[in-house]
């Protein structure tokens, strides 16, 4: 843990691995959900150029 | 509308139109002020674990259950919650109770309608104050948080700074509503909203590598950091997990007065849904974890140290309140370059904004138009109730500006908590018991007619039908434990009694249009859809 400053007596703190995880983690889910989409897309795009 | 009249009344171009449009409704203030505030307060990190329960089992299922409505209504010219839901809901419970639950939809739609956009039209007021600064070049006088601070507090406190970029953001939309929305809304929407991203990804990366722009102590990434440290203890909090389920409503715009079943309502019969509600929500829930999550308090440690994080974290103040603050510090370090960059961002902003509230005021305007009314005048009285209910938003700060507490945001944050975290838990609550499987089992086929991808039936029967409405009671249950709700009404000696009255008027404007919504979709049903099967 690292202490980051200080507001009204009240120390503001970072766990830089923790934080790290929990960034990447909610990233990776949204990632996937709009490579996803994206990729159902661009399928279907295809489909529809070929007729 | 005529009970000769089949087919919507109006309808989406194009298909990318329809996904942008959708997108840019639920693209808005919320993703990059609202978001990282309720991260902040609500367990850091860890508040991803209410946030994404609630977007998998309550926000992905309604939102497609609200395109289905949407459609399904179309399809018979009902173009707003009331009559869609009485036309769902009359085959299986009957004439009288389909009326009954028409009128509760309808009192729903015109509460969170109005008190949602009336407040969120000030906010999108404050975005076009600082798009003036960033064009008169003022901004440029900005290089610290602190400083943009004491801008913010003159515009809460100034009724002049407040209310006529407010007036002015009210007429805009107006404008855009009355004639019609899917066609000029629609060509809008295809050039702001990918400028929209464009500009929101440079501005994330931007955050990340110039990383100590004032002091060395003061570095972005830490502010990242301190955003995304889970803060476990802060589960055990009731408002947590309601939060983390309000802000999924809020975000996708799900329970908001029926705006996404209303804009459903154009699409054509048999055009995709299933597809096309989903890569909303990812586009929008990229715009809000990837770019709101990591630019709001990246920026604000770099550019204002404790402070930005401190006035959230400890002293509770509105992420609103906040984030308008530390942009400005970002836009007016950059000197001359910043000024027409935050013109830039400030007028996108202002756009994903007014493109939220014009989704609102059409479902208004839409429930006017069915008690005969012309659109013109059913979009002004919707503005004309916008004001009533907005005004306290603007003079509150101004008659509390003098004390230590002040400038008072409490109605406008006290407004945003009962509607965001109760008013639409109640919407979906309501959607899912009366447009679910065991009311509407057709609801299934609708939601996969024409569809690119096949949502999997056991969302709908078990996750949609039977687990999100546990979920969402349970969440009505906790509320009034929750810990927020005094310290929202709190204010200061000599005028301790000024918060409670403050969020009193609120309720009592919210017991108001209630009724009058409830009189409307009655009064509606009756007259359009009166003996129609």
């Amino acid at each position: 843990m690292e202490t980051i400053g200080i507001y009204k007596n009240i120390p503001l703190t970072i766990d830089p691995s923790l934080a790290t995880v929990f960034a990447v983690i909610g990233w990776l889910i949204v990632l996937c959900l709009v490579l996803y989409t994206v990729y159902k897309w661009t399928g279907i795009r295809r489909k529809e150029v070929k007729k | 509308m005529s009970s000769q009249e089949s087919g919507p009344r109006e309808l989406w171009a194009t298909r990318v139109g329809l996904i942008l449009a959708m997108a840019g409704n639920a693209i808005g203030l919320g993703n990059f002020l609202r978001f990282p505030g309720r991260v902040a307060l609500y367990g850091g990190g860890a508040y991803l674990i209410p946030y994404f329960i609630a977007l998998l089992i309550l926000g992905l299922p309604i939102m497609w259950l609200e395109w289905a409505i949407g459609r399904y209504g179309g399809q018979v010219r009902a173009h707003w919650l009331g009559p869609m839901m009485y036309m769902i809901t009359k085959k299986k419970l009957g004439e009288h109770r389909a009326k009954i639950i028409a009128g509760v939809f309808g009192g729903l739609t015109l509460c969170v309608a109005i008190l949602l956009n009336a407040y969120y039209t000030n906010l999108i007021g404050w975005t076009a104050f600082w798009a003036g600064m960033s064009i008169s070049g003022k901004v440029a006088e900005i290089t610290e948080v602190g400083q943009a601070v004491g801008y913010l507090v003159k515009i809460i406190s100034d009724p002049v700074y407040n209310l006529v970029p407010w007036v002015v953001s009210l007429l805009v939309i107006g404008l855009v509503v009355s004639p019609g929305v899917s066609k000029g809304l629609e060509r809008a929407a295809k050039v702001m909203m990918p400028l929209l991203f464009i500009f929101a990804i440079a501005l994330l990366i931007t955050s990340l590598t110039w990383r100590t722009p004032i002091k060395p102590e003061w570095d972005s990434i830490k502010g990242f950091l301190w955003l995304w440290t889970p803060r476990p203890e802060k589960l055990a909090d009731p408002a947590s997990w309601l939060e983390g389920a309000g802000q999924i409503f809020f975000t996708l715009s799900l329970g908001i007065a029926g705006i996404i079943p209303t804009y459903a309502s154009y699409i054509k019969r048999e055009d995709d849904i299933a597809l096309s509600a989903l890569t909303t929500a990812s586009l929008n829930e990229f715009a809000e974890v990837i770019c709101g999550g990591t630019i709001a308090f990246s920026l604000g440690y770099a550019f204002g140290g404790e402070l930005p994080i401190g006035m959230v974290y400890v002293d509770g103040k509105s992420p609103f309140f906040l984030a308008m603050a530390v942009y400005p510090a970002f836009f007016g370090k950059l000197g001359g370059v910043g000024s027409f960059l935050g013109s830039v961002w400030y007028l996108l902003f202002w756009f994903a904004g007014v493109t939220s509230a014009v989704a609102i005021l059409n479902t208004i305007a839409e429930m006017f138009q069915d008690l005969g009314l012309k659109r013109s005048t059913a979009t002004f009285i919707g503005i004309l109730l916008h004001f009533i209910f907005g005004v306290p938003i603007a003079i509150e700060g101004m008659m509390t500006v003098a004390y230590d507490w002040g400038p008072s945001t409490v109605y406008l944050d006290f407004t945003d908590f009962f509607v965001g975290s109760f008013l639409l838990v109640v919407t979906a609550f309501l959607e899912t018991i009366f447009a679910g499987e065991f009311v509407w089992p057709e609801g299934y086929e609708e939601v996969n007619r024409g569809g690119f991808i096949k949502v999997p039936k056991w969302i709908w029967k078990y996750v949609l039908s039977i687990i999100a409405p546990i979920y969402l009671l349970g969440m009505l249950i906790w509320l009034p434990w929750s810990a927020r709700l005094g310290k929202l009404i709190e204010t200061g000696a000599p005028m301790e009694w000024l918060g409670p009255t403050l969020a009193g008027i609120s309720l009592l404007f919210t017991v108001a249009f209630f009724i009058m919504g409830y009189v409307i979709a009655v009064k509606a049903v009756e007259k359009s859809f009166k003996g129609k099967g």
